[in-house]
């Protein structure tokens, strides 16, 4: 460990607007910690990374490689808030860990895993392969084109996803969620105050589980589905552009289920104050 | 970090991974300490919830669950071992939160296990007031744990900026605003597998905010 230490290379303490581009190995993975400020990631086809950091006058920006870690760290100094401002561009497979406090995050064009994490900030993602994370306690969470197994969640914000493909987890608070153009089997999406849409594929085998307390529940069903929909609501009422067979499952508050096809896809659909809406796209 | 099937062990442990995907999970179960110590304490929910009855779970998966989140905080190094740092230094009335959840756990597994003995979808069983009994013997508990660390929050709110604390107040309600209303309408109909659903997923909700809440308290300290 500590010839590993020894190793480590320092390859930047940077007081000022900065400019630094750094060889890495595929594999490297790419680390950012930024307390307070704005960090964009794009990617290119070199296995180089580039940082360009704008720190403010009671900060700088330490760049080092460690381990097989690219670490992009802000460091407050003098008792500062810090604010930086950090465009990083990056393999386009790189492995990509962001998170910050007071910060807001632009990731596009990314191959690899990502995962971010911010208090207060919004997260825009475009791209991403394999596990996918994007956490916000306040802000908006968008996620398009990605990849693999997506992990999506605001406390107090909007989350939107649109044309990304695997298995889905996306989660509210305060905050309605939006999923467009999926292609998944398991979708999971649930919020307390907000209403949830969902378009997109519905696999025979696939199984997708959306839930709201306040706010309305609407899934695009194109003709020729097979399904089983169970609905679930205390307080809103079922409505269907198209016509249905409900069967009442009884046991409190308004359950039905209804058969489309011959079964298939397991839509469990549920909001207590709100209503669910089956739309024809 | 949170690892990619960290969030699946249930699936696995319930055998409900395609093949690849239990591959997948054995591989790096052979490889990540931390996964096998997860499973093994959720083979011990699940052994548990199968004998639950209307009573409180047991206190013996206490020193466990101490140990692993009481576990001395080494310096940071790099980020992986500094979220890890986050996840396991609680104090005291946190790690009363993380019992909460398993307790939450525990009820949600025997629900589970109460859904699987019926037909896929919504239909009720008669088996569903044993959950509602289930839930609502872990409401006190939950209720007090909460007041507790809700308190230990306001101890250590200073913390946290305004703007961070007054988010999390604002969703809590909104949080207890839906528990409240998913009580009342259960009193109404205690048998509802939906009602019981609903509150155990909402209380659940609050858990995650509250262990959230004391995630940043700590990443701030």
């Amino acid at each position: 460990m500590s010839l590993t230490l020894l190793a480590t290379v320092a390859l930047g303490l940077l007081a000022q607007q900065s400019d630094t581009v750094v060889a890495v190995l595929p594999g490297t993975r790419l680390d950012v910690d930024v307390m307070r400020g704005n960090v964009v990631v794009r990617t290119w086809d070199r296995n180089e990374v580039r940082v360009v950091g704008q720190p403010s006058s009671d900060g700088r920006l330490e760049v080092r490689l460690t381990n097989g870690t690219l670490q992009v760290r802000s460091v407050p100094e003098r008792g500062g808030l810090s604010q930086t401002d950090v465009q990083v561009t990056v393999p386009r497979a790189m492995n990509l860990g962001i998170q910050g406090t007071f910060l807001s995050v632009d990731v596009s064009g990314a191959r690899g895993e990502v995962t971010v994490e911010t208090t207060h900030g919004n997260i825009q993602l475009v791209g991403g392969r394999g596990f996918v994370s994007a956490q916000s306690v306040q802000g908006t969470v968008t996620c398009r084109d990605a990849e693999g197994r997506l992990e999506l969640g605001s406390t107090n914000g909007h989350v939107e996803v649109s044309g990304v493909s695997g298995t889905l987890k996306v989660e509210s608070v305060n905050g309605g969620i939006e999923l467009r153009d999926v292609r998944s089997g398991s979708v999971e999406a649930s919020t307390v105050n907000g209403g949830i849409a969902y378009g997109g594929t519905l696999e025979r085998s696939g199984r997708y589980q959306l839930s709201t307390h306040n706010g309305d529940v609407a899934v695009d069903v194109p003709a020729g589905t097979n399904a089983t929909i169970a609905a679930s609501t205390f307080g809103g009422a079922f409505e269907s552009d198209f016509p249905v067979v409900l069967r009442e499952a009884g046991g409190g508050g308004r359950q039905i289920t209804i058969t489309l096809g011959d079964g298939g896809a397991r839509l469990e659909l549920s909001s207590f104050n709100g209503s669910i809406h089956l739309r024809r796209p | 970090m949170k690892h990619q099937w960290t969030d699946r062990l249930s699936e696995y442990l319930d055998d409900e991974l395609d093949a690849a995907d239990r591959s997948a999970v054995e591989a790096h179960l052979r490889e990540c300490e931390q996964c096998r110590s997860d499973l093994g304490q959720l083979e011990a929910v699940v052994a548990r919830a199968r004998e639950l009855t209307d009573r409180l779970p047991a206190v013996d998966l206490w020193p466990a669950i101490v140990r692993r989140l009481g576990t001395a905080v080494e310096p940071v190094t790099d980020l992986t071992q500094r979220r890890a740092r986050r996840r396991i230094a609680f104090s005291v009335p946190q790690l009363a939160a993380a019992g909460v959840a398993l307790m939450l756990l525990s009820a949600g597994a025997v629900w589970l296990t109460v859904a699987r003995n019926g037909p896929p979808v919504v239909a009720v069983d008669s088996a569903a007031p044993v959950a509602a009994l289930t839930v609502s013997a872990e409401l006190a508990a939950y209720d007090a744990t909460i007041a507790e660390l809700g308190a230990a929050l306001r101890l250590d709110g200073d913390r946290l900026d305004t703007a961070t604390v007054r988010v999390l107040e604002e969703n809590l309600a909104i949080i207890d605003r839906a528990i409240a209303e998913a009580r009342t309408a259960l009193e109404q109909d205690p048998a509802s597998r939906y009602l019981n659903g609903h509150l155990g997923r909402t209380l659940r909700r609050k858990v995650d905010l509250l262990q959230r809440a004391a995630t940043l308290v700590t990443a701030a300290s």
